[in-house]
């Protein structure tokens, strides 16, 4: 079942990598010129959240800020302040993922949609603290809601389609570590 | 055992609080940094853009090509409708073209009878749409041409028809265009027949809305909106839309560039405006002779 034993968490990272540069080059593709009211949901954040939940080893707080950060630059948000959202709230997820293994998959869900929201919330109140122009609230609530009804589906692609489950106690990573 | 006190720190020990604190501190102080120092943090984006985005032309090419592909096949299935439409459509341009060819010889004649000269400075660069922002909440596109071309930052865009934008952000292989509908753009427009002005704020959405409108009572929609040239920020007299009459019983106007499909743009080069800084240069010649003769008559005067 668990089929990360036999792979390096080398080989997950470089995926996580690999995953980021393909949905920023779709993200990027010149072929929504018109605005639009609402936002699609954001995967990438979706997928950190989920694999962070499940083997935190696989996606290290360093390479989250750095995907996090080069997607600020590419997508012309305000540097930094997303990132550090994302950072605080992975690192919350992942210092609750030993107590989060026992609970059903709706805690995690609830758990992913607070910190999500709190997140958004966030990076508004501190934009407006430093008076930039903030965007549309339909946007971003937009993009946040689309983000936690497409969670579940991330989770099923992550779990099922490239085999990032959950450790169980008493397993061995490749390293020979205990859970 | 040690392998798994040195896991368990690597997850949750105090040295890596410390770090995470550490990275969030450098994240914040990036965007205090951009907040600051915008345009130095702005041109370190844009070259980040200018290295990453044509390298990855070969991918984005082909995937644009083919969704506009798909996009256009479904369009296939109105094709009826579309020609009976067309049809109709190619009657009533034909009318507007015969008055369009007598405006033009007309216009043509005028020119000539009051010797203007139009701007010959007034030259463009074309080039290709690499990239959109990305999201939903910027409204710009990536141009294929650069500092290497000769860009410049506050140069007009255009498509065929309308402005589109003005660049912003120059990278050495690519330019950034940030559209009329993005919430930072903002400029100064005349209204056609009645010859207000006011400024053109794009706020995401299709149509943006005019500001600082004098006068409400002398417009009305349908009327044309071109760049008034104050500031110095475009040459005059670019097309740029109509005004309509927004939902919100806002006056916004409806873009003469096609939004839906920016492929090819046009970069206008752009000259500075001689700065006119003594006002009396504006009536007189300015030569160095006339203080010199006041000079003794004011002497003698006195």
């Amino acid at each position: 079942m668990d089929d990360g034993i036999t792979k390096s968490p080398w080989w997950y990272r470089t995926l996580y990598v690999g995953v980021f540069v393909v949905i920023l080059m779709w993200q990027l593709v010149p072929l929504q010129t018109v605005p639009r009211a609402w936002a699609y949901p954001d995967l990438m954040l979706a997928m950190t959240f989920c694999w962070v939940l499940r083997r935190p080893d696989y996606c290290p707080v360093f390479l989250i800020a750095l995907v996090f950060l080069f997607q600020d630059f590419m997508l012309q948000r305000p540097p930094g302040i997303w990132t550090a959202c994302v950072i605080v709230g992975a690192e919350f997820l992942r210092s609750r993922m030993l107590i989060n293994r026992d609970l059903p998959f709706a805690f995690e869900w609830l758990l992913v949609t607070a910190v999500l929201i709190v997140m958004a919330v966030v990076s508004r109140v501190v934009l407006s603290v430093f008076l930039v122009p903030p965007a549309p609230v339909a946007l971003d609530a937009s993009l946040i809601g689309f983000t936690i009804v497409v969670y579940p589906l991330i989770v099923v692609i992550s779990q099922y389609g490239l085999g990032v489950w959950r450790r169980q106690p008493g397993t061995l990573d490749s390293m020979g570590h205990g859970a | 055992m040690a392998n798994n006190r040195d896991n368990n720190e690597d997850f949750f020990g105090p040295i890596r609080h410390i770090l995470v604190g550490l990275l969030v501190f450098f994240m914040i102080a990036i965007f205090v940094l951009w907040r600051i120092d915008s345009p130095r943090v702005e041109r370190f984006r844009a070259n980040l853009v200018d290295r990453f985005v044509p390298s990855f032309e070969w991918v984005l090419a082909p995937v644009t090509g083919v969704t506009n592909m798909v996009t256009e096949f479904r369009s296939y299935q109105r094709i009826y409708d579309q020609n009976q439409e067309l049809r109709r459509e190619l009657q009533q341009m034909k009318a507007w073209k015969e008055a369009a060819v007598q405006l033009e010889q007309k216009n043509a004649k005028l020119l000539d009878l009051n010797n203007v000269r139009l701007d010959p400075k007034l030259t463009y660069v074309t080039g290709v749409v690499l990239a959109d922002s990305g999201s939903p909440f910027r409204q710009s596109v990536l141009l294929n041409v650069g500092n290497r071309d000769g860009i410049q930052d506050g140069w007009a865009t255009m498509d065929g028809i309308g402005l589109v934008g003005r660049i912003s952000g120059v990278g050495e292989r690519t330019a950034r265009v940030i559209l009329l509908t993005d919430t930072n753009s903002a400029i100064p427009v005349t209204i056609q027949p009645s010859g207000q002005s006011a400024i053109l704020t794009g706020d995401n959405t299709a149509a943006p809305p005019l500001e600082f409108l004098e006068n409400l009572d002398t417009l009305r929609p349908g009327d044309s909106v071109v760049s008034s040239g104050d500031g110095g920020v475009f040459p005059a007299g670019l097309l740029i839309g109509q005004v309509a009459q927004g939902r919100d019983r806002r006056l916004r106007v409806r873009l003469a560039a096609d939004y839906e499909r920016l492929e090819f743009l046009r970069v206008l080069r752009s000259h500075p405006v001689e700065e006119i800084t003594d006002p009396g240069r504006l009536i007189g010649t300015p030569t160095v002779t006339p203080p010199t003769l006041e000079e003794p008559t004011e002497a003698s005067d006195g």
